[in-house]
């Protein structure tokens, strides 16, 4: 049981790696045993997903060796990574929207028959293999486009699950899953770990890590920070000093609560449903106070932001400052704004430069006569937000699709900033976000809600909401059940309401 | 007196939203920029081709004959860039310019006044954005196949308004002198209609590259929820943008009238893929493979060039088809190859799917 005598399952050597005249990886260690699960983390661009990639031949390293096994390996392309047995779980979900569940699971499989594919038996199938690797269940006839993104992953895991791989990595993956959905996915991760697959756990949510590795390594600027081994009485709080080479306060537990501004909600929405998602939720948003709404996946939480501002199709009642909202347009003209949770597609626009998107809601403020846009105002306007917001680099021409998630979060939240919002609605803000981008969010959230705005956090990410929600909401079912504030709003207790685990009878308090 | 008449065209390599500074090395800037350079250096190589192989090609009297004969091409193909720029097609733009010099022929021919004809060739074509837009924006068909639909329709009532097709003649003596001049004006000696089109791709390349509308148009078409949360009216824009379309063609449909002293049922249609492949070519000087007015006009150019090339050196019409193709495949393959070896997805990549999800950064 020394791991030092040992092999270990995959070695990774001095790797180097430039772009252009950007050194992204400079003599980067990493080593992995077998049936080891081991975390990686590091600020978003400290270099972990292009040592991935390297590792599974998407990039090729400058300098270093890979051994797997001791004998050393070239990976060159992606079919060689996979005939080693390295298999990855992308952040991003690559997956084909228009194909079944069944399909898309067996896609590039040729076990499947000649020709003649017999649907219904291959969906049987499929959720069987969902089944017995992940324990969920999902109706395999179903288009990809259909599912919930945690259903999506599930697929992915069961995809590279089913090539019964010997080195698993998984970039981030638990970024879009509720707290059952993560304790399903360790419960597998555990399993595969039994079996001997080396796995590699990439994550921001550094809380998990202590769940699920017992070795983290830490990447900073594109060079090994250092190893830390949580059995050997390493800490949390090391690993996030090796991240950002400083303390990070990313929580004020301490702060004193908030007083909301005034009886008059700002926000008010009334029976709001949204089929087979939500039944009549009912929520107010007072000026001075920040609202959470969570809830597992299923519970409704996914599809709520969107129904509240109006992106989707819903019945109910949303009134912002007494008005009613019908549409997204109304949202946004009454002083609205919404941080979407798919902010690759809803969020930035990808192909714009960041000064385009910082403008993109306030474009009447930045025009001149006839509709001109006028540069020089543009410009004042976003090289201010991107001074406050320290988005990276600080350049208002750079293309936003280029920037990574932590940044990108910052240009879109810069955007509603300009317009001067009185009604913030943020749909998982901090998701696939670092660390330091994300407390500099929080930050900008609690200065508008201090000046008087009112924000709806919805998010399945506790710590953040017992960090910064003056009160939360917890949805069951399409309902509200729970109605938490002040020294209640704790992680235990929301995860034993929102996963039903209480009678939730009179939970509810009055307002 | 040629090289000032090319202005309007010349301005290709500026295109609206210059490129932002990126901190890449020289290397990767080079990979960047090398597929944009495909269709202007195509533009020279054509150029430089029939110079080579005719003594009359490239001299100031040709070169202002092409110039006439792209002008109705150019607007249709402007036309269609603002459509292809606010994320649809319209296959019907060929209608519009029909219907407009219908309408147009007809009444001059009925003895209306110049402007009368004009402004009722103008409605006509709009008419055929506002059935388009109706289609698309209201009834959620895909523009494709709503525009498809609409073209069929449109050939046919062009066919029965003039009862079985047959065309309308103007006799040059009752034709208005206003309606006359704006298909056969000179200034100075320069066509008017050249001038026109340079107009109005002007207007509309300021309308698709500076304004707010502009903007809105480009991201709608791009990212149509994101533009919805940013608080745009996606739909108006959608509107706005096949009504302008249409508008632009109808207007290229009335010179056409004004031009031929007539109309002629279905010359629309053979404007329509000329105009897509002038488009698309011009999506190649954007490094997002987004369409723009300077683009398109560099398409248009390279077919208008490649045609009367092929004229002059005596290739028979029924080759010119093929060497159009192969222009436009190796166009097309270059810009694929050049996006393969540089790593990251061409501009054609994003053509036809224009809600892709794109690539994510290298962390």
């Amino acid at each position: 049981m020394n791991s030092a005598s040992k092999t270990p399952l995959l070695a990774m050597r001095a790797i180097n790696k430039s772009f252009g005249s950007a050194q992204v990886l400079a003599d980067v260690d990493l080593s992995l045993d077998a049936g080891e699960i081991l975390g990686l983390v590091g600020e978003n661009g400290a270099g972990k997903s292009t040592l991935i990639k390297i590792l599974t031949g998407l990039y090729t390293a400058d300098g270093g060796i890979i051994l797997i096994d001791g004998r050393p390996v070239s990976i060159d392309k992606p079919a060689a990574a996979e005939a080693l047995g390295i298999h990855v779980i992308h952040q991003d979900r690559h997956l084909a929207g228009r194909l079944t569940v069944a399909e898309q699971l067996y896609l590039g499989q040729p076990s499947l028959g000649r020709g003649w594919i017999h649907s219904r038996k291959l969906e049987a199938q499929a959720a069987a293999d969902i089944f017995r690797t992940t324990g969920q269940k999902i109706d395999t006839s179903r288009l990809v486009d259909q599912l919930t993104v945690a259903q999506q992953q599930l697929i992915q895991i069961t995809r590279a699950l089913l090539s019964e791989p010997q080195v698993l990595i998984l970039d981030e993956p638990t970024a879009p899953l509720a707290a059952r959905e993560v304790e399903q996915l360790f419960g597998t991760l555990r399993k595969l770990q039994s079996h001997g697959v080396g796995i590699i756990y990439i994550s921001h949510y550094l809380q998990e890590l202590t769940d699920i590795t017992a070795r983290i390594t830490v990447l900073r600027n594109g060079r090994n920070a250092g190893d830390i081994d949580l059995r050997d009485g390493g800490t949390l709080d090391g690993v996030v000093e090796l991240m950002v080479g400083r303390k990070v306060v990313e929580f004020d537990h301490a702060r004193t609560p908030r007083n909301p501004q005034g009886d008059k909600p700002a926000l008010s929405v009334r029976g709001l449903s949204v089929p087979g998602a939500l039944e009549g939720v009912d929520l107010e948003v007072r000026p001075g106070e920040v609202v959470a709404v969570t809830g597992l996946v299923g519970s409704g939480v996914e599809v709520l932001a969107d129904a509240v501002t109006g992106i989707s199709k819903c019945r109910g009642d949303v009134t912002l400052k007494g008005k009613p909202v019908r549409a997204i347009a109304d949202f946004v003209a009454r002083g609205g704004a919404y941080v979407p949770s798919n902010r690759r597609r809803d969020g930035i626009f990808v192909r714009n430069t960041v000064q385009e998107n910082i403008s993109a809601a306030s474009l009447k403020r930045v025009s001149r006569w006839l509709g001109f846009v006028s540069p020089s105002l543009e410009r004042k306007l976003s090289a201010g937000l991107i001074e406050q917001l320290d988005v990276r680099p600080a350049d208002g021409g750079a293309v936003a699709g280029s920037l990574s998630g932590g940044n990108q979060q910052k240009v879109v939240l810069a955007k509603w900033l300009a317009t001067g919002p009185s009604v913030l609605v943020l749909d998982q803000p901090t998701s696939g976000v670092d660390v330091g981008s994300r407390s500099q969010i929080y930050a900008q959230i609690n200065e508008l809600v201090d000046a008087g705005a009112a924000v709806l956090v919805v998010t399945v990410d506790l710590e953040e909401l017992v960090g910064i929600a003056d009160r939360t909401l917890v949805l069951y079912r399409g309902n509200v059940v729970a109605e938490l504030a002040g020294s209640d709003v704790t992680t235990d207790r929301i995860l034993e309401i929102a996963s039903g685990a209480v009678a939730t009878e009179n939970t509810r308090e009055a307002a | 007196m040629t090289l000032t008449q090319q202005q309007p065209v010349r301005n290709p390599r500026k295109a609206p939203g210059s490129q932002p500074q990126t901190n890449d090395g020289a290397a990767a800037r080079a990979s960047h920029v090398l597929p944009r350079l495909i269709a202007p250096v195509a533009l020279a190589g054509i150029l430089l081709t029939f110079s080579l192989l005719s003594p009359n090609f490239l001299v100031p009297g040709n070169l202002l004959s092409v110039l006439s004969q792209m002008a109705i091409l150019a607007l249709v193909a402007v036309g269609l860039t603002v459509v292809v720029r606010a994320g649809g097609i319209d296959l019907s733009i060929g209608v519009a310019l029909d219907l407009a010099a219908l309408g147009a022929a007809a009444l001059i021919a009925d003895g209306y006044r110049a402007w009368v004809a004009i402004a009722v060739g103008l409605l006509f074509g709009l008419l055929v954005g506002a059935v388009n837009a109706a289609l698309i924006v209201g009834l959620k068909i895909p523009p494709f196949l709503a525009t498809l639909s609409v073209w069929f329709i449109g050939t046919s009532v062009q066919q029965l308004l003039t009862g079985g097709g047959a065309p309308i003649y103007l006799s040059t003596p009752r034709v208005p002198i206003e309606f006359a001049l704006l298909g056969r004006g000179y200034v100075l000696d320069l066509d008017g209609v050249v001038l026109t089109a340079a107009i109005v791709a002007v207007v509309v390349a300021v309308l698709l590259g500076l304004t707010r509308w502009g903007r809105a148009v480009t991201v709608a078409g791009e990212q149509p929820t994101a533009a919805r949360i940013s608080g745009l009216r996606v739909n108006r824009l959608s509107v706005s943008a096949y009504l302008l379309c249409s508008l632009v063609a109808a207007f290229a449909g009335v010179i056409l009238a004004a031009r031929t002293n007539g109309f002629v049922p279905g010359s629309g249609q053979a404007y329509l893929m000329d105009a897509i492949g002038a488009v698309f070519i011009g999506a190649t000087l954007s490094r997002f493979g987004r369409v723009s007015v300077p683009g398109t006009l560099v398409g248009v150019l390279i077919f208008g060039l490649l045609s009367n090339g092929m004229n002059l050196i005596g290739l028979s019409f029924f080759w010119q088809g093929l060497g159009r193709g192969i222009v436009l495949l190796a166009i097309l393959l270059l810009g694929v190859l050049l996006a393969r070896n540089s790593g990251r997805p061409g501009p054609f990549g994003r053509l036809f799917t224009l809600t892709a999800a794109p690539r994510q950064k290298a962390d």
